[in-house]
């Protein structure tokens, strides 16, 4: 069975430029994860805006700023699966989760992520909580090797991360996510 | 959103912040505060600086941190609280001040200093201040952020001769055209300091000169004229949208002293022993013999002996030296005294004090009076005597008062309202001030008097002590100050050569010539019921504030010539006056210098017009507590303001407004209308959702501190009499709105309704419009072409199109056909049904096609003078005729509609103008 890929870039911020860290990791085939969805938004909620209900007036009187409307950070939560090796889930989820984490070696909690099913792609991500519920399955599209019927296992969580930067769209060329 | 970057003194960018409080207090603080928040600790340095505003704003102190985590591993373990950048201003409480002068021992200036830092100084006005505040700022070589101090003062000469490169034009920003060079403020003012620095110093422009001062960086502007954050009357704050103010809160004084019937009374300084006891009465002593010797050839001397027993009781009662007077009927005689039994002067009238009766003598050399005195006084006669201490007279020689009523045992020895206790304040008032009756009503019992507000009845009783005795107000007594006449002013310089530091046992008298006035100067010796004796008190010139205690006096040639002892300086051991040298000569007292007088007895009249200052005074004390005092709180829409400042930027009110500024509100459901300074400014950057958010609390004059308050000038009622104080305080301009217009009505502007007494500008309704009375009583009916009345308002007014028939039809939509279009349209500026196109000062039209360049081209030949096609200035043309030429090529073809959009300029309230747009479409 073939997935869309999850491309994941680990990286740092100093409060005026993204800069990458490490290579672009295919999780499928760096952890053997894929996503189930990723729900990015387009455009989230805009940020408050200066208001006053004059209470002789009708409606409200809202400031529109010239340079026009921002919009939130906003959480979401990820569906991933994990479709691997029984042997293997606990070793490989468990890098998945320090490498999105920033917890490997040279690693940065920061994270540009582009999904290839969406299609969309944001920077400025990082984890808040990942999920203590591991949901395993038996792949029922196993198949014989070496004589034997071997089945992978699916494998469900959920991770939440917060995207800081809910505008730019981060894009995938020439191996690198920018 | 906005961002600051704070740098280092170097230039290297240090943090960026995006939230940032301003705050700005008037003749005060002034500073903005951030808050820095690194995952590494930061190596702030003095003079870190952020600029806000186009000011430079920086850090005096070491900045407070509170550590959370370790170096590096968290975002904020490194907190930076509420750090004061200060703007450069503060500097100058770093500067102390010192006893130091501009240009010492130049040719110009031979003041000299000592570098002290407890020191006293003499100004003559706030422009000698300023020359020493600059003389201080330029002591230390500046820091990077500041390269020199310019101190402006109102005028200009002074201030540039303090070394301040300024140019006219540029002083003019901040002063009014002072061309005569006039002095602001107060002057002749003595200065104290005792190691104060150079930004508490300044305060006292304030406080002692009476003359606000601000700070634009390096630039101390002293007594400058108001600058109004609003820049007319159309741009009064108003509550509203769009207006300005969202909320005006009014809260009335907690604890405000209210006061509705006042009992006032003046000082015991300088009033005579048991003064009001014996108004009224009179010593007499009874002739009992007279006769007549003739010493001299053809000068005979007359002689007449009284009923007085010359006892040691009645010797008390006349004074060591001095003057009585001897009335009988219409005819006087003054008897003077040197301070023994013997005749004081041949050709003088004398009294011979025997030890067995009292007797008096004169010697006629010619003048009738002097006969007729003896002529006209019989044996058992009466004669009257003044100059004497009544208390010390028996009383079997006292008359009396006739016509008076009051207690034999009356003993008041403060100063009293006027009349007191012979005559009721209302009848004195009555006689004197008739004027004040209108404002107040006073007592009509001539024991109590008190004066009563006006308010009284709609406010309750509230009574009110006030004590003008130096302790809760200034002192009120009988003095020579503020006479019409030379009386209180010196006659000569006094001419010390010594240089004021006298030893031990040196002679520290000095002869102080003083003009001749009403006071007897030998009387007041020996008359002072003031066991400190008399003193001269200068108030003016280089000694202004100096003491000086008068120990003789002598009439010579008209000139009194008081003995008194110099005054020494405690903080230097200085005796003033002083010898500088020959080209200052400024630190003796001088000619026409003014001075009061205390520890005397005064004259009658003396004691009465301190009594009508003590009335004047308590007037105003209840002018300021008969009424509930209010504090507005105008709160400002700070998305107005937002939007301000996307319009002009820099010249916005978010980047102009400042403490010390007026700011100008009026609210016609509260009837108020004020112009007070704003005396504290918080802007709270990004404080409401990404725009800044303001805090105002305005005031109408600088909060002074207790030593200020206590020296509220007796000078400043008597400049600002009572019936102008309650003229302004009590009556708020109320903008008053009539239904429709009447010819017959009375209309105001700020004048005060006789009917309604409310000081009035009327507002009426008429032909659609609201307008507001320019001219009060103006008989005039309210139009466009009337400058008696200006439009605030218009109800549905609209642009409309008719044709050019008589009577004109409205167009809505023309329909033409192509190749005879021939079309005249008239635009009408309408209030409802009423045609004002009168008033419209200019018409534009210009055409909607699709094509800006052919309509541009269309325009330009609608709108160019005929008689002068190379003219910039545009013809007016209201009506618009239409051809085939005035539509573009095939314009049916590709749109098959064509607009003309007409704009009429006409004028709208004082000086403003409006336009008002239509279009028409033609099909």
């Amino acid at each position: 069975m073939e997935y869309k890929k999850l491309l994941i870039q680990q990286q740092t911020y100093n409060g005026s430029t993204y800069t990458n860290v490490g290579q672009v990791v295919d999780t499928q085939t760096a952890f053997h994860v894929v996503c189930q969805e990723f729900p990015f938004k387009y455009l989230p909620e805009t940020k408050d805006l200066p208001k006053r209900d004059w209470y002789d007036e009708d409606g409200e009187d809202v400031y529109i700023p010239t340079d026009g409307l921002r919009f939130k950070a906003y959480e979401m939560e990820v569906k991933f699966l994990y479709v691997g090796s029984q042997d293997q889930m606990k070793n490989e989820l468990k890098s998945f989760i320090d490498f999105i984490c920033g917890k490997n070696t040279s690693g940065s909690p920061l994270l540009a992520v582009y999904d290839e099913y969406t299609q969309t792609g944001r920077r400025g991500v990082y984890v808040t909580e990942v999920g203590n519920e591991l949901l395993t399955y038996d792949d029922s599209n196993g198949k014989y090797v070496n004589g034997s019927f071997v089945s992978d296992v699916i494998g469900v969580f959920k991770v939440k991360f917060r995207v800081t930067d809910p505008v730019y769209s981060v894009q995938y060329s020439n191996g690198a996510l920018s | 959103m906005s961002e600051w970057t704070i740098y280092s003194k170097s230039g290297a960018a240090k943090a960026v912040v995006h939230e940032l409080e301003y705050h700005g207090e008037w003749m005060r603080d002034e500073y903005v505060t951030v808050t820095v928040k690194s995952a590494e600790p930061v190596d702030w340095q003095f003079d870190d600086y952020l600029t806000y505003r186009g000011e430079v704003f920086s850090i005096s102190y070491d900045p407070n941190v509170v550590k959370k985590a370790r170096r590096g591993t968290y975002g904020e373990g490194f907190t930076y609280d509420n750090i004061k950048f200060y703007a450069i201003g503060d500097k100058t409480r770093f500067f102390g001040f010192k006893d130091v002068v501009l240009n010492p021992q130049s040719a110009a200036n031979k003041l000299t200093y000592t570098s002290l830092a407890t020191f006293s100084f003499f100004c003559s006005s706030i422009e000698d201040f300023a020359d020493r505040l600059q003389a201080n700022l330029n002591r230390e070589s500046q820091s990077s952020l500041v390269s020199s101090w310019k101190v402006l003062t109102p005028i200009y000469n002074r201030t540039t001769g303090r070394g301040v490169s300024i140019t006219k034009s540029e002083w003019l920003q901040y002063f009014e055209l002072n061309d005569n060079n006039e002095v602001k403020g107060e002057t002749d003012v003595n200065i104290d300091v005792d190691r104060q620095n150079c930004f508490d110093v300044m305060k006292m422009s304030y406080e002692k000169f009476g003359l606000a001062y601000y700070m634009i960086g390096t630039t101390i502007v002293i007594g400058g004229k108001p600058v109004h954050l609003n820049t007319g009357s159309a741009n009064i704050f108003r509550y509203g949208k769009g207006l300005g103010l969202y909320e005006i809160e009014r809260t009335s004084d907690d604890n405000q002293e209210l006061v509705t019937k006042l009992f006032a009374y003046g000082s015991e300084q300088n009033l005579p022993l048991n003064y009001y006891a014996n108004i009224g009465k009179r010593v007499k002593f009874q002739i009992t013999h007279k006769s007549v010797k003739t010493y001299i050839s053809d000068h005979p001397t007359y002689y007449l002996w009284t009923d007085a027993e010359w006892t040691s009781q009645l010797k008390n009662a006349f004074p060591e030296s001095g003057e009585v007077v001897l009335t009988f009927g219409s005819y006087s005689a003054h008897f003077r005294f040197d301070g023994s039994d013997t005749i004081f002067d041949d050709n003088e009238p004398t009294i011979e004090l025997n030890k067995k009766c009292l007797y008096f003598y004169w010697i006629d050399y010619g003048e009738q009076e002097e006969e007729d005195l003896y002529t006209h006084v019989s044996v058992n006669d009466y004669v009257y005597v003044t100059g004497v201490n009544i208390n010390a007279i028996p009383s079997s020689y006292i008359e009396p008062p006739v016509g008076y009523n009051y207690p034999a045992t009356l003993s008041v020895n403060r100063l009293m309202l006027p009349g007191y206790p012979t005559q009721s304040l209302h009848s004195w008032v009555t006689a004197n001030h008739s004027e004040l009756l209108s404002k107040y009503d006073f007592s009509t019992t001539a024991m109590d008097p008190w004066i009563k507000s006006k308010n009284l009845p709609s406010m309750g009783l509230f009574e009110g002590i006030v004590n003008y005795d130096g302790s809760q107000q200034t002192e009120i007594f009988p003095s020579l100050e503020n006479t019409t006449t030379n009386a209180n002013k010196v006659a000569e310089n006094t001419n010390i050569t010594d240089n004021g530091y006298l030893g031990e046992g040196s002679d520290i008298t000095m002869i102080l010539k003083v003009v001749n006035g009403d006071l007897n100067w030998i009387d007041a010796l020996g008359n002072s019921p003031d066991p400190q004796g008399v003193y001269v008190e200068i108030k003016s010139g280089f000694c202004a504030g100096r003491r000086f205690k008068v120990n003789k006096a002598k009439l010579v040639s008209n000139v009194w010539e008081l003995t008194v002892e110099r005054s020494k300086d405690d903080s230097t051991g200085r005796y003033f006056p002083y010898f500088e040298d020959a080209v200052s000569g400024y630190a003796q007292v001088k000619t026409n210098d003014t001075f009061v007088v205390t520890g005397i007895q005064m004259p009658d009249s003396y004691i009465e017009a301190a009594a009508e200052k003590l009335l004047i005074a308590a007037c105003g004390y209840l002018d300021k507590r008969d009424h509930v005092r209010y504090t507005y709180l105008p709160k400002i829409d700070e998305i107005f303001m937002q939007r301000d400042h996307d319009e002009r930027d820099t010249e916005s009110y978010h980047d102009t407004i400042r403490a010390g500024m007026k700011l100008e509100f009026e609210d016609t459901d509260l009837g108020i209308w004020q112009s007070p300074f704003i005396d504290n400014l918080t802007i709270r950057e990004n404080g409401n959702n990404g725009i800044p958010s303001y805090d105002v609390v305005l005031r109408d004059e600088k909060e002074k501190g207790t030593l200020e308050k206590l020296t509220d000038s007796i000078a400043e009622l008597m400049a600002n009499p009572p019936v102008q104080v309650v003229e302004r305080q009590q009556r708020t301009l109320q903008y008053v709105e009539y239904p429709e217009w009447d010819d017959e009505g009375l209309y105001y502007f700020e004048t005060v309704n006789p009917d309604t007494d409310v000081l009035e500008t009327s507002r009426v309704w008429h032909r659609g419009c609201l307008w507001e009375c320019h001219r009060t009583l103006t008989q005039q009916e309210p139009w466009f072409n009337n400058e008696d009345w200006v439009c605030l308002r218009m109800n549905n007014v609209n642009l409309g199109f008719y044709t050019d028939e008589d009577p004109p039809l409205p167009i809505l939509m023309v329909g033409v056909r192509v190749g005879y279009v021939d079309e005249t349209i008239v635009p009408y500026l309408l209030v409802g049904q009423e045609d004002i196109s009168s008033t419209v000062t200019s018409w534009e039209w210009v055409r909607e096609s699709g094509d800006d360049v052919t309509d541009d081209v269309w325009k330009n030949s609608k709108h160019t003078d005929p008689e002068d096609p190379e003219s910039p200035l545009k013809s007016v043309t209201r009506t618009l005729h239409i051809t085939d030429d005035d539509l573009p090529e095939n314009w049916w073809v590709a749109g098959s509609k064509v607009s003309f959009k007409c704009t009429a300029t006409f004028p709208y309230e004082s000086g403003e103008s409006a336009e008002i747009i239509n279009s028409i479409t033609i099909i």
